[in-house]
């Protein structure tokens, strides 16, 4: 009898602690416009507390050209609080690298980014009304400014954010602050996504999310003879992901266009990159999320499924 | 259950896989690595590539380029000619030149014509050259590109940049209005 009670409770225990199969939502480029538009993006919120996610990642762009003023941030802030399930968030480029055009209010972008950092990530965990812990760059590297870098675990699957927005992701030529800032923010990118991958590959992980705002494949792939802005990062992703060998799913948006695809498949070496998927999220005026599957057991681990308001 | 069950139960549970305990709080900066692939003979190196890279040819004086990182709008390729102050020098040879520079185009990149270009002086205190080219891809097409040589003197020396637009053309025109102070800034990068 105590032998089977014991069996019992193995096989208990060992049930909690195998991956299970879970979902999360991506979403991002939401409600640039009025009142309707953020009604609407109200309801998705709606539909994706309903569908009851693990979790959900922002990717960025909160609002359209709108002044970058405090009272938004704040705001927006606040608009996190209607996921009832965690939502983690990487800021786009709307946030705070087109704060200094005009129909932004002429700020300065370095400055928005600290704004975002104090309201944004005050705290190490992600936002929503049931918040979840997740690991920041900042409080664990001597990359200290970097509270937006987050990395967490779900059902063994890694997950990592990186700050690299669209607009040119702050290289600005025109503004010195902001080349520097951009120069420097690269550098804490790359080290953690290198150190993001080097703990997925000796802790034999099954897969890595990895979440950013901008486009960055789009001039690596499409023109791969000419130099792209994100030239750089997309080979660190690539050789991080060969050196993986399992599911790396890279999502982002700022094109505001629906993708789901292998983009190395037709690259010179179709074999290397295959791992690699891509997912743009639906943007503005698409307020629409994506429902990701997520299980181990199956062999690209990932599916898809849109969500939207009709 | 017998003992021996019980032991074989527990085996297969064991061997089951499970959750992984990681911990997510050990930072390494890994800020070069060496690896090789001994089945595919893939190898690679990768210390940080953002670094401004020296000059490829000899014949060129000063080149400041963030091709490494890659200016996000165009890059820029700076080139110390030797004219008379205020002597333009051969805009096609120029054009050329530069633009060959910019792209790294090795053989199979080779510009194919220049289709046109356009003189615009005094753009901002600049003279400005506005080219299209095409040229054939690795893939036999002949693709379009525009591109703008601005050139200034500075110190006595005549400058030559050549910004190749790579993402917004809207983008081009506006950053080129302080072209002249971002050269400071990439020339310092440079020493």
């Amino acid at each position: 009898m105590k032998q089977l009670l014991s069996l019992i409770l193995s096989v208990l225990v060992c049930y909690q602690l195998h991956a299970e199969p879970f979902k999360f939502v991506a979403l991002g480029d939401t409600a640039y416009g009025g009142a309707a538009v953020k009604a609407k993006y109200h309801e998705l919120i709606d539909l994706i507390n309903q569908a009851k996610p693990a979790f959900s990642i922002h990717i960025g762009d909160l609002w359209g050209a709108a002044i970058c003023n405090e009272e938004r941030y704040l705001e927006e802030f606040e608009r996190f609080e209607r996921f009832e399930q965690p939502v983690f968030f990487t800021p786009g480029d709307n946030e705070w690298t087109d704060c200094n055009r005009y129909a932004y209010g002429n700020y300065e972008n370095v400055s928005r980014l600290e704004l975002i950092r104090d309201i944004f990530f005050a705290d190490a965990t992600s936002l929503g009304a049931n918040p979840m812990s997740m690991v920041r760059q900042a409080d664990i590297s001597q990359f200290i400014d970097y509270v937006e870098n987050a990395r967490w675990l779900y059902e063994d699957v890694l997950f990592l954010t990186l700050n690299v927005a669209g607009s040119f992701n702050n290289l600005q030529i025109k503004h010195e602050r902001s080349i520097q800032e951009a120069f420097e923010r690269h550098k804490a990118n790359i080290a953690w996504l290198r150190d993001s991958f080097r703990i997925a590959r000796e802790n034999d992980l099954p897969a890595v999310v990895l979440s950013m705002h901008a486009e960055i494949l789009d001039a690596s792939t499409a023109d791969d003879y000419l130099p792209g802005e994100f030239d750089d990062l997309v080979s660190e992703i690539q050789l991080a992901a060969y050196r993986f060998g399992k599911p790396v799913l890279l999502i982002h948006g700022d094109f505001h266009k629906f993708i789901i695809d292998r983009p190395f498949l037709e690259s010179r070496e179709p074999g290397r990159y295959g791992n690699i998927t891509r997912l743009q999220v639906y943007g503005d005026p698409d307020i629409r999320g994506v429902q990701v599957g997520v299980d181990t057991s199956k062999k690209w681990v990932f599916s898809y499924e849109p969500i939207y308001v009709e | 259950m017998t003992n021996k069950k019980w032991l074989f139960t527990s085996f297969l549970l064991l061997a089951l896989p499970t959750l992984a305990q990681v911990d997510l709080e050990q930072f390494e900066n890994v800020t070069s690595e060496h690896y090789a692939d001994s089945k595919s003979g893939f190898e690679l190196a990768y210390p940080y590539r953002w670094q401004p890279r020296p000059p490829p040819a000899p014949s060129i004086d000063l080149l400041v380029s963030a091709d490494s990182y890659n200016l996000p709008s165009f890059s820029v390729v700076v080139r110390e000619v030797s004219t008379e102050e205020g002597e333009f020098p051969d805009q096609r040879q120029l054009a050329m030149e530069l633009f060959s520079q910019s792209l790294g185009i090795g053989s199979q990149r080779l510009v194919e014509d220049l289709i046109e270009y356009d003189r615009a002086t005094d753009f901002k205190g600049f003279s400005a050259f506005e080219v299209k080219f095409a040229f054939n891809s690795p893939i036999g097409e002949q693709i379009p590109l525009q591109m703008v040589i601005l050139v200034f003197t500075d110190e006595n020396k005549t400058y030559a940049l050549a910004a190749l637009d790579l993402y917004s053309p809207d983008s081009l025109s506006s950053d080129l209005l302080n072209i002249r102070d971002s050269f400071q800034i990439l020339r310092g990068a440079d020493e």
